[in-house]
């Protein structure tokens, strides 16, 4: 066994709690463990869907090795498992394949969008096909010239009355669509968003199903032009395409019509809105977020913290033997406090998943009235999150040196992809002020209305400060969850009372606004952080557990806490809450926590059961074998194919030939 | 460059006011140098064995390819164009061009290879090696990182054992941990290096020395007996350079490889010791001063890109019914992007010091004065740290303010952050060095109680905590300096009251370090901010024939540059009663009224950076701002477009696509 797995061995041997009840608990009982593991077992021990070492592939080559993957999924270990588009062990098997798969718009947008929009013949005929995967579709909204601002879309379908077709162009470059997944090489048909036109008429934009490809030879139709955007920062196993129509003529039937519907002769028929199309969307973010963002940062997590513990570095004290880098507070501050989010926003993405499951009975009851709320609450958080999530995943990135910059860490490919998550499916920037819309109206309500649920906080608009006067103090939910609240609705009242005075000093809205739309933005973090707080605290709370288990996970939160705390201590100390003195206490309280839990580092990582499957990583396995994992890795670089590389040293050959003969003595150097 | 030029870019130029040559001379060190580059830049862009894909397109091991191909052309064009390359500073101008702004294969053997060969090699040494490494007749690399060591040079685990009997060492690699990783170069290109070994002779260990080490044949290229190496395998970024790992068993050398311009080991074996052991630290420093050079570019670049493209991007209605607006016309965006561009100006200016500080020293140490190394040498390390920090976080601001295109590697910005961002790690990991930094603080505010008088960038230590003697114009130069002194004190001060606390408790120094450490870095933080903010005031101020229009905009950009610093690092301010919350909400408040301002020069401020296209690599950024139909003229170059039908679907699509065709 070498050195660095016998490291690793010691520091479990420390850790304090059960790691197996902490699984249980993340994974939301024993039985999602169990299901868990059952499907991880099921991929682990078929060779056919194990992922190869992306690291060393090309783009292509994980193209191609993705699609074989999800096509041999599909084919064979569905129906051997008995698992299927829309069964529970779904989540656990996207989990467990990595991210190298394919078709993901295709099963993840492409047929929920029919079921969303399409009428009942409609989903009759194109929903088992697409299941069954006989036709593969994706989602073209986005365009070259627009993205998050749906009206600015510029693909037109022009009803052709005579014909009873719709006509679909782009009536310029920038109207072609852009960037959907699939799009590129592997559907054979789009769901279209394009702006209906009738007699000139313009109204808004629709969804069409567009067959794309020949569905025999796969080229693509007349009209069409179709292809792959290029590389990208990650993502390699998805051909994001472009997709440009001159031109193309679809029957007037493939206007999904559920919402709205077209008649033979031109009549334009609007049925009722759907608002569930927004609760959908909710669903959408909570499952992204965890699965995408939240689950990045815990696998960076357990590989920057594993790799901290055995990688050994300098000396603390003169003479003595090296220690591992973990012992440095510096590096304790780096990495705890993102173990910490990642169980905080962890169990924030589970509530806001509970709370769609609830709002979805509500629905079938007739009560919309959640909508707004949930809408706000997950645009937030999914900015939010996606925000600070990965963020943090560079900065675990970095903390592993230089080694941390090797495709061989992992943490690479783990960014790059979760990275995007920044701008799809809703810019940031615009998602944080679609919450802050909320916000402003619920404050504006107060004085006359009670506010309950994720802003009930704001009903008390009594000054006061914080009564800490010792480090320990803030160890205390309690305590903390005020400090959030009291900054959130500060700066929320702050910032409605400019825009409210600006409007009366004659500012239209959409002015005052734009004006304030920069301390929006914060304002939205301040709420979102506060409700990760309250949340976590409140599930502590409520959890049955033991009592190792339940401390750890109130360090968790208090750190959590106390991080943003001394971050944005500027806020604290500006709304009045915090003094001075009470921010150093909190950074205080903050090093004290990180040495508490600096023996249990391990067991907090361990928790989350990322297997080296998943991880990827020769710095991050669960063995703590760093350094023969790195150099056999190394070994398989395509470059190491042969001693010499033919393809350079053709260029280097004529200079080196030169250097051999001067030092044999043929010939003299010009010098 | 196309003919047309965007019309919103038009717009943007046309409204500046100021001269864009003005200002591009100013930061290209004169009207001389700036037409160097200029023809330089040309010269490659219209040289046709230049031409390529974009690198984004190529596998690594095509990468690899074509940056060795296009190094040794430049290698043999070189003599070319004597008259355009007067020194060094102009062969990394070519260079730059010639690799599109990535490292190429040969930048350690010119940049780390040849000098220390110059600066540790014996006259003999020299005269042997120097005309074969400068003809390229041998390729070097420069062997110090080690698998299981980096930073920390004394953990280094490779040895060298001098044999007195046949007068060589011998070379090993006696650990995993111990094999060389990470060397530019190492893996495939290089036939020599400069491997550094701790030195064991007649039985003692003499800590790490230099040894020039022949890796490859001359004849055949293959790997010599006792050396394996090879590529250490894809990373984030730098896809185009081999680095390598080396490991040696029972490998002899001469003893005359050994470097011996300080140390020596004498034929029987016996070893002389250097009279001056922080000679090294020269070269170190030098490196930092151009990380921090790079540091400022590159945030440049980035915000030349972001900008031109939220010049050209339009979206979303800001009035109801009103044309979709310029995404730079939103606040946001320009909230984003501004402290970037200022941070661009403040950097820039701060790597002219720093380089003209290292000449400074360079020479008073040539005279035997080696009284302000120190102070220079934590001036680099904490500049280095903190200028890199935001410059790798702001190009990933700049990214994602591009929105989903940002994402692609047409945007040039992957490339960019993923070939950036090692500076935050490698020439000395960021924490490390803001601990250096602070320990030279803590000494520094030590030195004062025993009355010693403190150099240039640290005698502000001496004046006195006085948070009621600033004053309230907050857009007076003067107040903001003040504010940032005292900030600085302030933390620097309360860090080492806290080691002088644990000392006083009994604890050792490096404890009392370890302990205070995450305040340290605070200090450290401050402290080199404050520099930056200093420095920028200072040589605006110095600018003597500057254009009135011109100066009064790099006054705007200082000036913002200060006041966002302190409406985010608010806290620092408060906590200390520098500033009240209604200051705060007064600085914070003052810069969203600048914005508009500092947007109608936005674009011009990026132009005078003058990167080519070919730099940038970006087709968002581009000069001429014809965004759309270039990406779609660049996305054609992918793989995966390279027929109509991709491959996998004949293997594994068709059969799932055709089970059921007659139900369409």
């Amino acid at each position: 066994m070498s050195k660095q797995s016998r490291l690793l061995e010691e520091e479990r041997r420390k850790v304090n709690f059960s790691v197996e009840e902490l699984t249980n608990i993340y994974d939301g009982g024993v039985e999602q463990t169990e299901m868990k593991r059952k499907v991880e077992a099921a991929i682990h021990n078929d060779p056919e869907c194990r992922c190869k070492d992306v690291g060393m592939m090309t783009r292509e080559e994980r193209f191609n090795d993705g699609m074989r993957r999800t096509i041999h999924l599909n084919k064979v270990v569905f129906p051997r498992e008995g698992w299927n588009a829309f069964s529970k062990e779904l989540d656990y098997v996207l989990r467990n394949i990595g991210k190298e798969f394919c078709l993901g718009i295709h099963t993840g947008v492409f047929l929920p969008c029919i079921l969303s929009f399409g009428s009942d013949e409609q989903i009759a005929k194109w929903l088992p096909l697409g299941a069954q995967l006989q036709i593969i579709g994706t989602y073209a909204q986005t365009e070259l010239g627009h993205g998050t601002f749906l009206r600015g879309l510029q693909t037109v379908a022009t009803y052709d009355k005579a014909s009873q077709e719709f006509v679909i162009n782009c009536p310029e470059i920038s109207a072609m669509k852009w960037w959907p997944g699939d799009m590129g090489k592997s559907a054979n048909h789009a769901l279209v968003m394009a702006q209906v036109v009738i007699d000139g008429k313009k109204y808004g934009m629709h969804p069409f199903i567009v067959q794309i490809r020949d569905l025999t030879t796969h080229m693509p139709l007349p009209g069409i032009t179709v292809g792959d955007i290029g590389n990208k920062v990650g993502f390699e196993t998805t051909d994001n395409g472009f997709l440009h129509f001159n031109k193309v003529r679809i029957p007037r039937e493939n206007l999904l019509c559920k919402n709205s519907e077209v008649k033979p002769d031109g009549t334009y028929v609007a049925k009722t809105k759907d608002k569930m199309v927004y609760g959908s969307m909710v669903r959408l973010r909570a499952i992204f977020l965890e699965g995408e963002v939240v689950s990045a940062l815990g696998k960076a997590c357990t590989i920057a913290v594993r790799y901290s513990l055995v990688r050994q570095q300098g000396e603390l004290e003169p003479g003595k033997p090296e220690v591992a880098v973990m012992e440095y507070m510096t590096q304790q501050k780096k990495l705890l406090p993102y173990v910490a989010m990642t169980y905080a926003t962890h169990f924030a993405c589970l509530k806001l998943k509970k709370m769609y499951n609830i709002f979805e009975q509500k629905v079938k009851e007739g009560d919309l009235s959640g909508l707004p709320e949930l809408h706000a609450l997950s645009a937030g958080m999914k900015a939010s999150v996606a925000e600070q999530c990965t963020d943090g995943i560079e900065i675990l990135r970095k903390s592993c040196g230089g080694h941390g910059y090797s495709n061989a860490s992992g943490i690479p490919i783990i960014w790059a992809r979760a990275v995007a998550g920044c701008t799809y499916e809703g810019e940031n920037t615009v998602m944080y002020l679609q919450c802050a819309r909320y916000l402003v109206k619920c404050y504006n309500q107060v004085q006359t209305n009670r506010l309950h649920g994720t802003v009930a906080y704001l009903n008390n608009m009594n000054q006061s400060t914080c009564r800490v006067n010792k480090a320990n103090d803030f160890q205390q939910p309690a305590v903390l969850v005020a400090c959030f609240q009291y900054r959130a609705r500060e700066v929320i009242k702050s910032v409605a009372m400019k825009i409210n005075h600006l409007t009366k000093n004659g500012y239209p809205n959409h002015e005052a606004w734009n004006k304030c739309s920069v301390e929006l933005v914060n304002v939205v973090k301040a709420h979102i952080t506060q409700y990760i707080v309250a949340t976590f605290a409140s599930v502590i709370d409520e959890l049955s557990c033991s009592p190792p288990v339940k401390t750890v996970l109130l360090q968790m939160c208090a750190l959590y806490a106390l991080e943003n705390i001394t971050l944005y201590s500027g806020d604290f100390l500006k709304v009045g809450y915090l003094s001075p003195k009470q921010c150093d206490l909190a950074l205080e309280a903050e090093l004290d926590l990180l040495s508490c839990l600096r023996p249990n580092a391990v067991g907090l990582v361990d928790a989350f059961d990322y297997s080296d499957d998943l991880l990827q990583s020769c710095i991050g396995a669960y063995d703590g074998n760093v350094y023969e994992r790195l150099f056999e890795w190394a070994k398989k670089s395509p470059l190491n194919k042969t001693e010499v590389h033919e393809e350079t040293y053709k260029y280097l050959k004529p200079y080196l030939h030169a250097g051999r003969d001067i030092l044999e003595g043929k010939t003299k150097s010009k010098l | 460059m196309s003919e047309r030029i965007n019309p919103d870019l038009q717009k943007e130029r046309d409204a500046a006011t100021f001269d864009v040559e003005e200002l591009s001379v100013l930061l290209h060190n004169g009207a001389h140098e700036l037409e160097k580059k200029r023809k330089l830049e040309e010269l490659v862009r219209n040289d046709p064995d230049y031409k390529s894909l974009p690198f984004d397109f190529l596998s690594r091991e095509a990468q690899y390819e074509e940056g060795v191909r296009r190094s040794t052309i430049a290698v043999a064009k070189k003599d070319q164009l004597d008259s355009l390359i007067e020194n060094h500073g102009d062969l990394i101008t070519y260079n730059t061009h010639v690799g599109r702004g990535r490292a190429g294969p040969f930048n350690l053997h010119t940049g780390m290879f040849i000098p220390t060969l110059v600066k540790q090699g014996s006259p003999e040494q020299v005269a042997k090696w120097l005309p074969l490494s400068e003809d390229y007749e041998i390729i070097g690399t420069y062997a110090q990182t080690e698998m299981g060591h980096g930073t920390f040079l004394r953990g280094l685990e490779t040895t060298a054992h001098y044999d007195p009997h046949t007068q060589e060492f011998v070379l090993n690699s006696p650990t995993t941990t111990s094999i060389k990783w990470w060397p530019g170069a190492l893996g495939k290109t290089s036939t020599h290096a400069v491997v550094l070994a701790q030195l064991y002779t007649l039985g003692k260990c003499h800590g790490i020395h230099a040894f020039v080490v022949q890796l490859r044949s001359l004849e055949d290229h293959k790997s010599l007996p006792g050396i394996t190496v090879g590529d250490i395998g894809p990373k984030f970024g730098y896809g185009a350079n081999d680095n390598g790992f080396l490991k040696l068993s029972n490998h002899r050398i001469p003893r005359e490889n050994m470097l011996m311009k300080y140390s020596k080991v004498a034929p029987d074996g016996s070893y002389n010791k250097p009279p001056k052991s922080t000679l090294t630290y020269g070269t170190m420093t030098f490196v930092r001063a151009m990380i921090v050079r790079g540091s400022a570019q590159a945030i440049a670049q980035g915000a030349t890109i972001a900008i031109r493209y939220s010049a050209v991007r339009r979206q979303s209605e800001m009035r109801p019914g009103e044309p979709e607006p310029q995404v730079l016309s939103y606040p946001t965006q320009q909230y984003k992007l501004f402290p970037l561009l200022c941070a661009a100006y403040a950097f820039h200016f701060v790597q002219v010091k720093m380089i003209e500080a290292y000449s400074e020293v360079t020479e008073l140490v040539n005279k035997g004065d080696f009284s302000r190394t120190q102070e220079l040498h934590a001036l680099s390390s904490g500049l280095k740290a903190y200028t890199s920090a935001i410059s790798n976080t702001g190009l990933e601001v700049c990214r994602t303010s591009c929105g989903g295109h940002g994402y692609s590697c047409a945007s040039g910005f992957p490339a960019l952050y993923t070939n950036f961002t090692p500076s935050v790690t490698y020439e000395g990991e960021n924490t490390v060095l803001l601990l250096q930094c602070a320990r030279y603080l803590v000494k520094c505010t030590r030195d004062l109680r025993s009355g010693a008088k403190l150099p240039g960038s640290v005698a502000y230590l001496s004046c006195g905590c006085d948070p009621s003697s600033i004053g309230k114009d907050f857009t007076n130069v003067k107040t903001l300096d003040s504010l940032y002194k005292q900030r600085a004190l302030g933390l620097i001060r309360f860090a080492s009251g806290k080691v002088d606390a644990s000392m006083a408790g009994g604890m050792d120094l490096v404890g009392a370090l370890n302990e205070s450490s995450v305040h340290l870095v605070r200090a450290a933080v401050a402290h080199s901010h404050y520099f930056v903010v200093r420095n920028f005031f200072e040589k605006l101020s110095m600018l003597a024939s500057t254009s009135q229009p011109l100066m009064e905009v790099l006054h705007q950009l200082s000036l913002f540059y200060a006041l966002d610093g302190i409406a985010q690092h608010s806290g620092e301010f408060l906590e200390d009663g520098l500033l009240s919350g209604e200051d705060v909400k007064q600085i914070r408040q003052l810069t969203v009224d600048m914005l508009p301002r500092i947007r109608v020069n936005a674009v011009a401020l990026v132009d005078s950076f003058e990167f080519g296209d070919d730099v940038l690599g970006s087709v968002l950024g581009r000069y001429d701002g014809n965004v759309y139909e270039n990406l779609f003229k660049w996305a054609q170059n992918s793989p995966l477009n390279k027929t109509d039908v991709h491959p996998s679907y004949h293997k594994y699509l068709q059969p799932l696509l055709q089970r059921n065709k007659s139900k369409l």
